[in-house]
C-alpha cells in the first residue's frame, strides 16, 4: 500500500494521511493487527515532520482506527473497519446543533451562546 | 615460519582485495550507470557533467595505484623484517593497521563526492506529491532474531572474557574498564547505524522502493556481522597472547582486515554509497533539468 501526500493540497498533510489510512482500513488493504510504520519511519519517507505524523497517529488512534501497544508499536485497531466510520467532526456538529436549537427556543441570542461557548470551553480546560 | 608467510600472503590479499579489486568494481559499477543512464540523455543525473564523474574515476584510480604501489614496498619491506627472530617486538601490527587507514582514504573521498552530487540531486527533484509505501520496518525483516541473540549474547561473554583477563594481564592489556568501554562504543555506533539504515532519509531521491530495500538489507546485515567480527577478532587477539601465540597476531589481524573489506565489498554493492542500482525512470523523465542540478 503506498501513502501520497500532496505537500500543495489546501488540505493539512496530517488529514490527507488520516483519510488515506482509513481508507485503506474501509478497502481492506489494512486488516485488523497489521503493524503501521513508525512515526520516524513514515516521516522520513514522506519527507514530513514527525509531529505532522505523530498529529495524524494521535487522531487515528483517539477514533480508535489504530491502537499503539507501548514499545511494540502501532498496530490497526480491532475494531478499525467499523470506527472509520464514525465521523467524530459529524458527530460533535450534530450534537451542538440540537444543543443550539433547545437553546434558540428558550429565547438564548447569539452572542449569549458564543459567550457561554467560549467560557464553557474554558472551564474544561 | 609459517604464520609469518601466511601473514604475507595475507597482507597480499588486503591489498588485492581493497586496493585493486574494490576500485575496479566500483568504476565498472559507475561506467554500467553511464551506459545505462547516459549523461546526454538524462543530464540530470550528472550535475558535474559526464566530464566530472570521468575526473572523478581517474582521481579514485590514481590514488588507489599509488597505495597499491606503497602496500608492494611495504610488503617487500615486511618480507625482509620479518626474517629476523625478534619481529614480533617491531611495528608490523601497528604498520597493517596504519596501510588500510591509507586504503580507506579514496573511499571515503568518493563517499564524500556521492554525497555532495546527492545533496544537490535532493534539491532538483522536490516534488509536490511525496510516495511512500506504508509499511513497517523492523530489524528483524533483514537480520534472523538467532543472529540478533548472537551478536547481544557476545557482549556479555566479551565481558566476562576481559574481567577474566584482567586478573591475569599480559603485557600491552589496556585493562577491563578500557575494552569494555571500547566494545560498548561498538555496540552503540552499530546500533546507530541499524537504526539509520532502518529509519533514515533515502539518500538519492531517485532510488526505487526495491532497490532501498536491497540496499537496507545489506546494511543492516553489514553492520550486525562487522560488530560481531570485531568482537571475534578482540577475542582471538587476546587468546593468541594468553596462549603465547603473539606470532599469529599480524596474520590475524590482516584476516579481519580482509574480511572487513570483503563486507566492505557488499555494502558497496549494495548502493549505500548513495550509487542505486535501480532509478525511478518515471521520476527522472518528468522532472526537467532544474538549475540547482546544472
Amino acid at each position: 500500500m503506498e501513502i501520497s501526500i500532496d505537500i500543495d493540497s489546501p488540505t493539512p498533510q496530517f488529514e490527507q494521511l488520516i483519510e488515506q489510512v482509513k481508507a485503506a482500513v474501509s478497502a481492506g488493504m489494512l486488516k485488523p493487527g497489521d503493524a503501521l510504520p513508525s512515526i520516524r519511519q513514515l516521516a522520513n519517507d514522506l519527507e514530513l515532520n514527525s509531529k505532522t505524523v505523530a498529529k495524524a497517529y494521535k487522531l487515528l488512534e483517539r477514533d480508535s482506527v489504530i491502537e499503539t501497544k507501548g514499545y511494540r508499536g502501532t498496530y490497526v485497531h480491532p475494531k478499525a473497519k467499523t470506527n472509520c466510520k464514525f465521523n467524530l467532526q459529524e458527530w460533535t456538529l450534530r450534537k451542538l446543533e440540537e444543543v443550539i436549537a433547545e437553546l434558540r427556543e428558550a429565547g438564548v441570542t447569539d452572542s449569549e451562546l458564543r459567550n457561554a461557548f467560549a467560557s464553557a470551553i474554558n472551564r474544561h480546560r | 615460519m609459517f604464520e609469518v608467510y601466511a601473514f604475507l600472503a595475507m597482507f597480499t590479499a588486503q591489498i588485492v582485495v581493497f586496493t585493486v579489486l574494490h576500485p575496479m568494481k566500483l568504476i565498472g559499477r559507475v561506467r554500467a550507470r553511464l551506459t545505462r543512464y547516459p549523461a546526454e540523455r538524462f543530464p540530470q543525473l550528472y550535475p558535474h557533467g559526464s566530464e566530472g564523474v570521468e575526473r572523478q574515476l581517474t582521481v579514485h584510480r590514481l590514488l588507489n595505484a599509488s597505495i597499491a604501489v606503497a602496500g608492494v614496498g611495504l610488503l617487500a619491506w615486511f618480507f625482509s623484517y620479518m626474517r629476523r627472530p625478534d619481529w614480533d617486538d617491531g611495528p608490523v601490527e601497528t604498520l597493517v593497521s596504519l596501510f588500510f587507514a591509507l586504503q580507506l582514504i579514496p573511499v571515503m573521498l568518493f563517499m564524500l563526492a556521492t554525497a555532495r552530487t546527492n545533496k544537490v540531486l535532493r534539491r532538483s527533484f522536490r516534488e509536490e506529491t511525496r510516495k511512500a509505501v506504508f509499511e513497517r520496518r523492523s530489524v528483524f525483516d533483514f537480520v534472523s532474531p538467532f543472529v540478533v541473540f548472537v551478536t547481544l549474547l557476545c557482549y556479555p561473554l566479551f565481558v566476562a572474557f576481559v574481567i577474566y583477563l584482567e586478573q591475569n594481564p599480559f603485557p600491552g592489556f589496556a585493562g577491563a574498564y578500557v575494552n569494555i568501554g571500547v566494545v560498548t562504543a561498538l555496540y552503540a555506533v552499530t546500533a546507530l547505524c541499524v537504526y539509520a539504515s532502518l529509519y533514515g532519509k533515502k539518500v538519492n531521491p531517485l532510488q526505487t522502493h526495491a532497490d532501498r530495500m536491497r540496499t537496507i538489507d545489506v546494511a543492516v546485515k553489514v553492520c550486525i556481522y562487522s560488530c560481531l567480527a570485531i568482537v571475534a577478532f578482540l577475542s582471538l587477539n587476546f587468546s593468541l597472547v594468553t596462549f603465547d601465540l603473539q606470532h599469529w597476531e599480524p596474520l590475524a589481524h590482516s584476516a579481519f582486515l580482509v574480511i572487513f573489506a570483503l563486507l566492505y565489498l557488499n555494502w558497496l554493492e549494495s548502493g549505500l554509497t548513495g550509487l542505486p542500482s535501480e532509478l525511478d525512470l518515471e521520476r527522472l523523465r518528468s522532472n526537467p533539468v532544474s538549475s540547482a542540478a546544472r
